[in-house]
């Protein structure tokens, strides 16, 4: 063997060491090793994999590099690694796969890691058309009867992880051979466990691109077969991925599941939720919820297909409904096996239970109340804290699926129960009964606001907010529904459009007073408390009427102050977790300064802004505003301010304006460049003429940013769509970028991005959006206001030839979007008042009246407005044209 | 705390745009354009997003009818007739300065400023409540009903006096028809006739012409004068298809009012039945799946 191999086996086995430094040796070498010549560093990987004499830690080290080379998280990375794969010379390529494929059962340990180096080589090559034969020999390796079993296995497991990353279109014209490998491998004679679970595994990940072999009723009944074989397996491990299988199938495949239902997925999948073992049950609790899921999907299917007058292109065979007398009683019962020690990350069947009784409430409305009821009521007043809790659980769990007139008596037949339960013996109880008030609020806020009860729920919801932190972070939820619905309930003032009181009023303050104290209770930073709190204030004072507005101001200057003494704190943070729970709190703070300013008069915001706004300043001079999540937020502050102030903000614009191209020029945080690029819109929106003095700096920023690549793409939409923010406000003084901005929008409307991947396709269509949003401020902000258009406009005229082109591409589209359509249609009408007559011979076009009336169709009201307006529009050019000519 | 974040952003997001496009629209002179719009997608009947369907302000709801499959006894003496041309059913409420169509199913269609006591900045906290049929093709509302007027109820007024209100209510102000005058839209007072055949066989042989195009008519009310309006079907309101007329009231309808109908129409009994049928037809998609219970062997298609 040559010296260099030795010395790599030696470093590899040394990657699993305990010494710390030998590893650090280890990973160096190795990057070494790569950087110095990947593809012999590759070829080495693969015998070292491939020769059993190897240790079998020598041997799963080399596959684990070998598949680093091939793969990655990153899928900047990954998509790296796969083109230098495919560059690689084919003489290396196939020496490798030979050695991965060769090693396949060779391996002594599990997982095997030539199954891994197999599949990524696959999931590189596959989508090329390249390694065809690959997947024949992978069968073969199944199903010839010589085969070993560990051979079976790691092929099946090669198989699974093919079909789990590969885009489902590259395999189904191999479905057929793929599948009959997996079934071979899952049958009930299949031996060995290990084989049996590979081959399960393999096929859950294969479902998707199997729907040719399940629209054959023969092939369709052997699968089902095997796996209601596979769920009886005494193997736990095989009978919760069957499990899983059936869920899958079930979503994917229902239309077809008639003929299993009631004779096997029904009693399986019953077994299965009764099971002891939680995994087991998880799977079961999960079919149902699947189940309920779908069919809730195909009721909104069938109405929208009623409402249209057409027959719905799949049904519903309403199993949920027919199953609920027998799994339900089974729900009520895991309800009852809380955790005493929760941990809100574990997931166990109690938790599921209450979440499939919501699902299966949702799916079958009020027919589910006489399976819950009884078991609620002979429980509520339990002696066992658990079945208090379990029915608190499945009453809170169905209110979403009842109609009104079924749960309006119901809730209020419970209230006093309900707030009793508020002071239970049991923090797990009183959790729930918080929870369940904060549901009630959501569904039923009409029940929660009834004068009878109103004023034993606040007390004992006020209560509640010093209990543990988790049954106070409920009680916060409950408040934020309490809020909203009660503002919803109250009679509203014609004159201002908002009410002048609510039922609230006269417990407002005190409300208040208790969630500003809660914020600041010092265990606040468990269970979300500290969040849920200012959130609840938020909401309280987002919905509150006008008797209320002392109470506003007073929570404006206890906010602001402790926004000062928080900037104050600054130099005392020393630790890690202080500085993010000091950030955490700026945030918070900026939040509710943003609430209490949306309500705040114009005459009271002057006399405020100084002090927010030099609290803003400090904090955007404080080391906080590294934080990116601080800076964003409080450049949203800023935002609301500027709306409140409206001219008035220009005082401020000479101190804020670093910070602004500081938020501007934040590539690497592009969520904070982004709100920096809205706000930037605010600014001219409110300025107007007055941020002239500013513009040219602006613009600069924006259209740098426009080309720098390290500019996240998200952020380029917004720019250009605040260009038409910035030319509407000030007009023909924007004629002097007017060539560059054109330039911009030229090279912007040419994009093309991969039609396969649904978020380019959404990015296309906001680039678009931006592009026309810029090109319709350019015409407003140039035409002027006057009766007929100014004669600026009219510098634009040798651009409309392409503009009318561009919106001719963005019709034609098939990917359009509605918001698309809205703009282009303004733009349509838009071009026909600015540019009159001669643009009806441009605009009247096949597409563009096609996109036309595709919009006036639109189910959004502002697209089929503005659709509708084009076509006057383009219509009253056509009749001047037609009198025209008649006069002539 | 990141998925508050991310909500924040979108919302402010949102929000940037929300404003944009109400600039933008601020110059396009749209604020009078009656735009034909749908009901929104965001009020779906999607059970999870029950609490954002719009619903008719103050629980408005409109009155149905009966097949007026038999001639009352009391005909000539107590009913009154409207004719109907064909169109869309909306219930019109004018309150807080606007005017708003529902449909039948509360949903809102379009909004529009009109003269009506309510349905404008002038008289912006009086509300009109209008049963109303639209006609596409002429842009007319045509008012068959009113349940409200300048916030009076007039739900138990008895429906002579009602159509004698809302007649004179128009004749008195008859700038109150029109709502757009460019694009020709406005409102009609609809004429009641008393229940006299020749009077009705006149009426269905006139061309029925309203902003010079003429309008063909759908069906025929019949009203009992007494009736008071109710929410949901109402026995003391009548409904005929044009078609109907010559078998029910033995008199003849001008063939331009005939074109709805069905090929195959015998008979108005027949004509229903069928209608039941096809209803029946449609397979009842509420029926619970059945499981044999216990079933302890389970067993998929044939081995």
């Amino acid at each position: 063997m040559h010296p260099d191999t030795l010395q790599l086996i030696q470093i590899l086995e040394k990657t699993v060491s305990p010494d710390k430094n030998e590893l650090e040796q280890a990973s160096t070498f190795l990057e070494q090793a790569a950087a110095a010549n990947i593809l012999e560093f590759i070829k080495t990987l693969s015998d070292i994999l491939r020769h059993g004499s190897n240790s079998p830690v020598a041997r799963m080290a080399a596959g684990l590099q070998l598949k680093n080379q091939l793969t990655s998280k990153d899928p900047n990375i990954k998509q790296l690694c796969q083109q230098r794969w495919l560059s690689a010379p084919e003489e290396i390529r196939n020496y490798v796969k030979k050695n991965v494929v060769g090693a396949l059962g060779t391996e002594t340990n599990r997982p095997s890691s030539a199954a891994q180096c197999v599949a990524y080589i696959a999931v590189t090559e596959l989508p090329h058309h390249q390694w065809p034969d690959l997947i024949g020999t992978l069968v073969s390796n199944v199903v010839q009867p010589n085969s070993t079993e560990m051979q079976k296995e790691a092929t099946l497991e090669a198989i699974g992880y093919i079909c789990q990353e590969i885009d489902s279109d590259v395999l189904i014209t191999q479905s057929n051979d793929i599948l009959t490998a997996i079934i071979h491998g899952m049958r009930s004679t299949e031996p060995s466990n290990h084989v049996r679970f590979a081959a399960t595994q393999a096929l859950l990940n294969s479902l998707e691109f199997t729907k040719a072999n399940f629209e054959k009723a023969t092939e369709r009944n052997f699968i089902m077969e095997v796996v209601c074989e596979a769920t009886q397996s005494p193997d736990t491990q095989i009978k919760v991925a069957a499990l899983q299988c059936l869920v899958k199938i079930m979503s994917l495949y229902y239309q077809y599941m008639e003929p299993y239902m009631g004779q096997a997925l029904f009693p399986i999948t019953l077994e299965a939720m009764k099971s002891d073992n939680d995994a087991v049950a998880l799977q079961g609790i999960e079919f149902w919820s699947n189940v309920s899921d779908e069919e809730v999907d195909l009721a909104i299917e069938a109405n929208e297909a009623a409402d249209a007058g057409r027959p719905p292109t799949r049904v519903s065979r309403h199993y949920a409904k027919g199953a609920l007398q027998f799994i339900v009683p089974i729900l009520l019962q895991k309800l009852t096996k809380q955790e005493e020690l929760d941990d809100e990350d574990d997931w166990n069947p109690s938790k599921a239970a209450g979440v499939c009784l919501m699902l299966l409430a949702t799916c079958c409305e009020n027919e589910i109340v006489p399976h819950v009821l009884p078991f609620i009521k002979e429980n509520i007043k339990s002696e066992n804290w658990r079945f208090r809790d379990a029915s608190l659980m499945a009453f809170g769990s169905i209110l979403g699926g009842l109609d009104n007139t079924t749960l309006k008596p119901l809730v209020e037949q419970a209230m006093p129960t309900l707030i009793e339960l508020m002071y239970d013996s049991s923090v797990i109880v009183r959790d729930t009964a918080a929870w369940t008030f904060g549901r009630i609020c959501e569904i039923i806020p009409e029940a929660a606001i009834n004068e009878n009860y109103l004023k034993p729920l606040l007390e004992s919801l006020i209560n509640g907010l010093k209990a543990e932190p988790r049954v106070a972070a409920n009680v916060c939820w409950a408040f934020s529904g309490l809020a909203e619905a009660a503002y919803d309930a109250a009679d509203t003032n014609e004159d201002t459009g908002a009410p002048d009181t609510y039922i609230l009023s006269q417990y407002f303050e005190y409300i208040v007073q208790r969630l500003l104290e809660t914020t600041d209770r010092p265990d606040g930073a468990q269970a979300n408390l500290r969040p849920a709190a200012y959130e609840a204030l938020m909401e309280m004072v987002k919905n509150s009427p006008k008797d209320c507005y002392v109470t506003v101001q007073k929570t404006t200057m206890v906010i602001l102050e402790r926004l000062q003494q928080v900037l104050q704190m600054e130099t005392h943070i020393t630790s890690h977790s202080d500085r993010s729970q000091f950030n955490d709190l700026q945030s918070l703070l900026c939040g509710t300064l943003q609430s209490v300013l949306r309500k705040v008069t114009p005459e009271d915001a002057p006399q405020i802004s100084d002090a927010i706004m030099t609290a803003m300043l400090t904090m955007f001079n404080s080391n906080s505003c590294k934080s990116g999540g601080v800076q964003e937020d409080a450049l949203m502050a800023v935002s609301t301010l500027v709306e409140v102030l409206g001219e008035g903000f220009l005082k401020y614009m000479d101190a804020f304006k670093p910070f602004l191209y500081i938020g501007l020029k934040n590539h690497q945080e592009y969520q904070v460049c982004g709100t920096a690029v809205g706000l930037t819109g605010d600014i001219f929106r409110a300025l107007k003429l007055k941020a002239l003095p500013y513009c040219d700096e602006i613009m600069t920023l924006l259209l740098e940013n426009l080309g720098d690549q390290s500019v996240h793409r998200s952020v380029k939409p917004q720019i250009l769509s605040v260009f038409g923010d910035i030319v509407l406000s000030i007009g023909p003084e924007f004629k002097k970028y007017l060539e560059v901005v054109l330039t911009t929008l030229a090279q912007a409307s040419q994009a093309q991005v991969d039609r396969n991947d649904f978020d380019m396709i959404d990015y296309l269509n906001e680039l678009r959006e931006g592009v026309l949003d810029a090109y319709t401020g350019i015409i407003q902000g140039l035409k002027g206001d006057g009766p007929t258009p100014s004669p600026d406009v009219m510098i634009l005229e040798p651009h409309i030839p392409f503009i009318v082109q561009f919106i001719t591409v963005v019709a034609q589209d098939t990917v359009h979007s509605d918001a698309t359509v809205a703009v282009a249609a303004g733009l349509v009408g838009d071009l026909c008042t600015a540019f009159g007559a001669p643009l009806l011979q441009l605009l009247d076009l096949e597409p563009i009246n096609e996109m036309l009336a595709q919009g006036r169709r639109s189910g959004t009201s502002r697209t089929k407005t503005l659709a509708n307006w084009a076509t006057k529009e383009l219509r009253k050019l056509k009749a001047n044209s037609t009198t025209a000519v008649a006069s002539w | 705390m990141s998925f508050t974040l991310e909500k924040k952003r979108h919302e402010f997001l949102q929000n940037q745009k929300e404003k944009r496009k109400q600039a933008f629209d601020e110059k396009r002179d749209l604020v009078h354009f009656f735009g034909e719009e749908g009901p929104e997608l965001m009020e779906c009947d999607a059970p999870n997003r029950r609490r954002s369907r719009k619903k008719v302000p103050f629980g408005y709801k409109l009155m149905g009818s009966e097949w007026f499959t038999e001639v009352p006894d009391d005909f000539q003496e107590n009913w009154i007739i409207k004719l109907c041309p064909e169109g869309i059913r909306y219930l019109v409420v004018a309150n807080k300065g606007i005017t708003t169509c529902y449909y039948r199913n509360g949903r809102i269609s379009f909004k529009f400023k009109s003269k009506l006591p309510g349905g404008n900045n002038e008289y912006a906290h009086k509300f009109t409540v209008l049963d109303c049929i639209y006609n596409k093709t002429t842009n007319t509302l045509f008012v068959y009903d009113v349940l409200a007027w300048n916030s009076v109820s007039l739900l138990h007024a008895e429906a002579h006096m009602r159509f004698f209100w809302i007649k004179s209510k128009f004749e008195e102000n008859p700038e109150m028809c029109e709502i757009n005058s460019q694009k020709n839209f406005n409102f009609v007072v609809m004429d009641y006739l008393p229940a006299e055949c020749s009077i009705v066989q006149d009426k269905l042989f006139m061309p029925f012409i309203v902003n010079d195009t003429k309008v063909p008519f759908d069906g025929i009310l019949f009203y009992h004068r007494e009736g008071h309006y109710v929410f949901g079907r109402s026995p003391l309101v009548g409904w005929l298809k044009t078609f109907m007329i010559p078998e029910i009231l033995h008199i003849d309808v001008d063939s331009s009012h005939l074109c709805s109908k069905p090929e195959d129409y015998q008979s108005i009994q027949q004509y229903l039945a069928s209608k039941k049928k096809r209803k029946e037809e449609i397979p009842d998609s509420v029926i619970p799946y059945m499981y044999t219970f216990p079933c302890k062997n389970w067993q998929v298609g044939q081995k």
